[in-house]
């Protein structure tokens, strides 16, 4: 009889009893608590009804061990150390002022006219420097506001220098609009140099309008128009849309798909709320607890599922990255799953007042007043923002297979830590992970997928972790 | 019966995993739950119970295959130059 040996795993116990775990190279698999004590206890034989799930998920090893250590460190090694991308995204404020005056928006945003908010042309040479001084082969330029198209000047002086400049680097662009104020000059310039664009829709006009109120009538008419004429000149692929999870979303969720399906996007992505800026000041209002944001997403994703299985081709895109962490090893690109953090080694922000930050959210902390996070200025040198002592020290405390709860959770392998959420929420880098609302969307979602992965709808699922 | 050390690890995960404060004295947890909006305290007290065998469990997972785990880790960073510390320790709020 072959002498079995038992491999280090993960397990936690899921709301139906049986439990979730997954191998140290993050192999999924949902056992029974009788089975997590026979392999606990040594008791696995070739007799056992798991066995054979067991050993190829690499939870039980079929000889002294040393093939599937060898196997169990180049997976881990290649799932921890994708770094290839060092500040692969670069996210540039071009401007604050913005015609929408979103109740959630998480930055303190500047009336239309409100002058002095913008980043000039100077120093726009100067962010360009910086970008460029990135040892990522592939460079994703993202503009952000307020409303980028107040500042196209920029916008374009940016884009000229990234093409002249570039080198071997596989560069790309993004532009987040609410496309309120865009012109046939804006298309053309975005047809030149390839510029995608990301805008806001929260779904039916009336929701929409609710959370993006603007002074120049609906801004859905505006986004529907502009995504209309977008498709038209650059291409449907060219044009993406997301949109948040507000109190007042939560009991319409399945409209909120059925617009995105009506306007024929590919995916939708239902995001949260996270807890900066106007979400803050409006929290009463707009936040919901991450408990029942999880519930929300739940009932979105079986909508979407509905339409799948009726031959629409839709994804939801959150499933879609926790998918690809559970099923491969390869990086999904959501800096809150990137172990250690994404924050500054996945991307820097570049803020119109010249300070960079290593994430969106430190920015926006800023902004509330607290620059913890601030790495230093667009006049600074790469090394020296990506070598700071404070920085360096929120990366080494964010590794989860050192943080307290994460060491032992089962979705371990597949999370991320998110150190800038848990210093806004507890005052603290590492987070008290009972209270953590990162851990309750995190680890509900994964335990929901593990799941819907034992369905009928786990073709689809595997299409997109796989894809 | 479990060690000492296997006490201070089984209790302080259980801090971690669920809203439970606690103090480890005279080789006994003394554990305090902590009141969660929401939550029926008697939910919060099975709640803790059964996080409590599973923590068990995990002590003797770990110890069983800490040869295994020590061996892959040692693998996994002979090949980078990365340095982390190990945090035991806790938030000063799970503490009593």
């Amino acid at each position: 009889m072959i002498p079995f040996r038992t491999l280090p795993f993960q397990f936690d116990r899921m709301a139906d009893g049986r439990y979730l775990a997954s191998s140290m190279a993050g192999d999924p698999l949902i056992l029974s608590r009788a089975t997590i004590e026979d392999l606990i206890a040594g008791r696995v034989t070739q007799a056992h009804p798991e066995v054979d799930r067991l050993c190829a998920g690499l939870f039980l090893s079929g000889d002294r061990g040393l093939t599937e250590i060898d196997l169990l460190a180049n997976r881990l090694r290649t799932k921890l150390f994708q770094r290839s991308d060092l500040a692969g995204l670069h996210i540039i404020v071009v401007t604050m002022r913005c015609p929408n005056s979103c109740r959630y928006c998480q930055v303190s945003h500047a009336g239309p006219g409100d002058c002095g908010n913008d980043m000039s042309l100077e120093d726009a040479d100067y962010v360009v420097n910086l970008i460029m001084q990135s040892p990522s082969p592939a460079l994703k330029i993202e503009f952000q506001g307020g409303e980028p198209l107040l500042n196209m000047p920029v916008v374009e002086r940016i884009l000229e220098l990234c093409e002249k400049q570039q080198s071997e680097k596989d560069l790309s662009y993004v532009i987040a609009t609410s496309l309120q104020g865009l012109q046939d000059q804006h298309l053309e310039l975005f047809k030149k140099f390839r510029v995608a664009i990301s805008t806001s829709l929260d779904g039916p006009k009336d929701l929409h309008d609710i959370n993006r109120p603007t002074a120049l009538g609906s801004s859905y008419e505006a986004a529907l128009q502009g995504i209309l004429r977008c498709r038209e000149v650059l291409g449907a692929d060219q044009v993406s849309a997301l949109m948040t999870t507000t109190r007042a979303t939560m009991n319409r969720i399945e409209e909120v798909v059925d617009e995105y399906v009506r306007l024929e996007f590919p995916s939708i992505f239902l995001r949260w709320l996270n807890p900066f800026g106007g979400a803050i000041r409006h929290q009463a209002e707009l936040s919901i607890p991450a408990a029942s944001w999880l519930e929300t997403w739940k009932r979105g994703l079986a909508r979407v599922l509905f339409h799948v299985r009726q031959g629409i081709e839709i994804r939801e895109e959150f499933a879609a990255i926790l998918l690809k962490r559970m099923l491969s090893p390869f990086p999904c690109g959501f800096v809150d799953l990137d172990n250690p953090t994404g924050s500054g080694l996945h991307g820097l922000v570049y803020h119109v007042d010249g300070f960079v930050y290593p994430s969106d959210e430190a920015r926006m902390l800023a902004a509330m007043g607290d620059p913890t996070f601030r790495l230093g200025s667009i006049h600074d040198r790469f090394e020296f923002l990506m070598n700071q002592p404070a920085f360096r020290a929120v990366v080494s405390q964010t590794m989860l297979e050192a943080s307290p709860r994460c060491a032992s959770c089962a979705c371990r392998p597949w999370c991320g830590a998110d150190p800038v959420l848990n210093y806004a929420t507890q005052g603290d880098l590492l987070g008290w992970k009972p209270w953590s609302e990162h851990c309750i969307r995190m680890e509900g979602a994964f335990h929901h997928l593990a799941r819907l992965l034992e369905g009928p709808d786990r073709d689809v699922l595997m299409d997109w972790g796989l894809s | 019966m479990a060690s000492a050390k296997a006490l201070t690890t089984v209790g302080q995960r259980l801090m971690n995993r669920v809203g439970v404060a606690g103090i480890l004295k005279d080789n006994r947890w003394h554990l305090q739950i902590v009141n969660r909006p929401g939550v029926d305290p008697d939910d919060a007290v099975c709640d803790v119970l059964g996080y409590l065998a599973d923590e068990m469990l995990r002590e003797q997972l770990d110890r069983e295959t800490a040869p295994v785990r020590a061996l892959v880790m040692a693998q996994v960073f002979s090949k980078v130059n990365l340095v982390f510390p190990k945090h035991e320790g806790l938030p000063p709020d799970g503490i009593l």
